[in-house]
C-alpha cells in the first residue's frame, strides 16, 4: 500500500501541475479538497481520468467521488480494491 | 487622451519592462520551464499559475510587470483588459487535439481544455488583479494602434473605464510574442473625432514596439 500511495501521489502531482510541491510534502490522510492541497473542481475532473487511464477505474457518479477522493489514503485504498490495470 | 503609464514584452528569448531586461530565456529551455523559473524567482506564490497554459502563463508575468507593485489587492471597477492575439488559443488546442486523437488511448485532459479559449487569459489577469471592469479578447492578425485605440475609447465611453491592461498576447508552440500596457484614460480628452490623440496613442505605440526592449 505505501507504494502505492508513493505512486499515487507522483501521479497527482504531475496530472495537477503541483509543481511547487513534492510528494513528501502531501500528507497522505489530509483532506484533498477545501483545506489540505486546496484542489478545486477542474482537479477533481483530472483525478477522475487519473484513475480511468492509470487503473481502469470509470467512475459512475459524482458522490462517489466524493468518498473516494477523501484523501490520497482512501482513493490508494479505493484503488487497489477496484482496479482492473 | 490615453497615455502609456508602463509596458512589458516577451519575445521569446527576452522578458523586458518599461526599457529594462526582467529575465533572459536559457538556451534549449522551453518556453513553459522558462515562464515556471521567472514565475519561481518573482519569489510570487501563486498556485494557479502552474496549472495555467502558456498563454495565460504569459500575459500573467506580462501584467505582474505593467501594474504598480501593491496594487493587486484593491479591486479595479474602472480598469479592463484588452487583448489581441494572432493565434488565441490554438497553442493550446492543439495539445487538446493530441489527447483525443486516439479513440483507444482517449483521455481528454480536464485542465488543457479549460484553456481552449483564447479569452482565458483576460480573465487570469482580471483575477490576479481584482479588475472588475471588461475583459475582451479579439483574434487579429497583428495589434492595430487604431483598433485598440478604438476600444479603449469605447469603453471610455459606455463603461466609464479609466485604466486598460492591453495589447497583443500570441503563443504558438516555441513562437510568443507579446506587449502588455498599462494604459490611463483621460476622459475629459477623449473624441473619436480626434486624429491628434490618435496620433501621440499610434507614436507611442510605435516607439515601444520598435524600441529593443
Amino acid at each position: 500500500m505505501e507504494e502505492l500511495i508513493q505512486t499515487l501521489k507522483e501521479q497527482i502531482i504531475e496530472a495537477l501541475n503541483l509543481e511547487d510541491m513534492n510528494p513528501d510534502e502531501i500528507d497522505a490522510n489530509a483532506p484533498l479538497f477545501g483545506e489540505g492541497l486546496g484542489l478545486d473542481s477542474i482537479d477533481a475532473l483530472e483525478l477522475i481520468v487519473l484513475l480511468e487511464k492509470n487503473y481502469g477505474i470509470k467512475l459512475a457518479n459524482a458522490a462517489e467521488g466524493k468518498k473516494i477522493f477523501q484523501s490520497v489514503a482512501v482513493m490508494a485504498d479505493y484503488i487497489s480494491k477496484n482496479r482492473t490495470k | 487622451m490615453i497615455t502609456v503609464k508602463s509596458y512589458c514584452k516577451i519575445d521569446g528569448r527576452t522578458i523586458s519592462a518599461n526599457g529594462e531586461t526582467v529575465s533572459e530565456r536559457p538556451d534549449g529551455q522551453s518556453l513553459k520551464d522558462w515562464f515556471t523559473n521567472v514565475h519561481k524567482e518573482s519569489g510570487l506564490s501563486y498556485p494557479k499559475f502552474y496549472k495555467m497554459d502558456n498563454l495565460s502563463k504569459a500575459g500573467f508575468l506580462a501584467a505582474e510587470q505593467v501594474l504598480p507593485e501593491n496594487e493587486d489587492v484593491q479591486p479595479k471597477e474602472d480598469t479592463a483588459v484588452v487583448l489581441f492575439s494572432g493565434a488565441g488559443s490554438l497553442d493550446t488546442d492543439l495539445q487538446h487535439m493530441e489527447t483525443i486523437a486516439d479513440n483507444n488511448n482517449y483521455y481528454p485532459s480536464p485542465h488543457v481544455f479549460v484553456y481552449t479559449l483564447a479569452n482565458i487569459v483576460c480573465g487570469e489577469i482580471a483575477i490576479r488583479h481584482r479588475i472588475f471592469g471588461e475583459t475582451m479578447c479579439y483574434i487579429a492578425e497583428s495589434l492595430s494602434a487604431e483598433q485598440l485605440y478604438s476600444q479603449l475609447l469605447y469603453l471610455e465611453r459606455e463603461r466609464n473605464t479609466r485604466h486598460a491592461i492591453c495589447g497583443w498576447c500570441d503563443i504558438l508552440k516555441d513562437e510568443c510574442k507579446v506587449l502588455l500596457l498599462h494604459v490611463e484614460i483621460c476622459p475629459a480628452c477623449s473624441t473619436a473625432e480626434n486624429e491628434e490623440e490618435m496620433s501621440y496613442f499610434r507614436k507611442q505605440l510605435t516607439e515601444i514596439l520598435y524600441s529593443k526592449q
